[in-house]
């Protein structure tokens, strides 16, 4: 699934360990979501979308 | 949440990829080293007993008891660990289904390999583990380090892959 993780991660210039931090992950979970790799569980998205204070579908796109 | 427990936290899940590495490199060097022996042929190297257990410890508890812990450790799980273990679990429910159908296959290619030559040892080695256990405790012994070993393998297959 396509996200914008990284451009919002850029925008508050955080690094990933620093996002990482903020969501109690990984720096690895991080970069494995920004990459497309891993799509997060439902309540981790709910945790990016409370972060970035965005909805979930502006944050993930699964067209 | 506070700053002391959110530290706590990503140690344990950092810590759970670095004990999954360090089982990975004990078991690579434990079947690496069965490799050499059954090649060369040299059974000792000339450690003293204290070494020798030292490091035959060691390795057994990082190639054991260390994928025990991070199979049943959810705690230590972060969310992309946890989506990792699951994968891994799937590929395993295959592989228990088929697995036993490719070494029975495994087992008929014995005769490609002429007596007394090193593949043939090789086969054998293999074969043994699997057909000669004698007791029933042996062969549960073995299922199990094999799952333990098949667990760490899989899980670090797919993260590595998922770097690429």
């Amino acid at each position: 699934m396509k996200n914008r993780l990284k451009v919002l991660r850029a925008e508050n210039d955080w690094s990933q360990a620093e996002l990482a931090a903020r969501l109690d992950v990984s720096r690895q979970a991080v970069n494995a979501i920004e990459t497309g790799k891993h799509d997060p569980s439902l309540p981790l998205a709910f945790k990016l979308a409370r972060l970035f204070d965005m909805p979930i579908e502006e944050i993930f796109d699964d067209s | 949440m506070s700053d002391q427990k959110q530290t706590g936290d990503r140690l344990r899940y950092r810590m759970y990829f670095w004990l999954m590495d360090l089982s990975l490199i004990a078991l690579l060097i434990s079947v690496g080293e069965e490799l050499f022996r059954l090649a060369t042929g040299i059974k000792y190297y000339g450690l003293t007993g204290t070494a020798e257990l030292v490091i035959g410890l060691t390795l057994m508890n990082l190639r054991v008891f260390v994928p025990l812990l991070l199979v049943v450790a959810k705690f230590m799980r972060d969310d992309y660990a946890e989506s990792l273990w699951k994968r891994t679990a799937t590929v395993l429910a295959y592989a228990g289904a088929i697995g036993p159908v490719l070494f029975y296959f495994y087992a008929l290619t014995g005769s490609l390999f002429p007596e007394g030559t090193m593949l043939r040892s090789i086969w054998y080695a293999v074969y043994s583990a699997f057909y000669d256990g004698g007791s029933g405790t042996d062969i549960l012994d073995i299922t199990w380090m094999i799952f333990l070993a098949l667990f760490v393998c899989t899980f670090q297959f797919l993260r590595w892959r998922d770097t690429r």
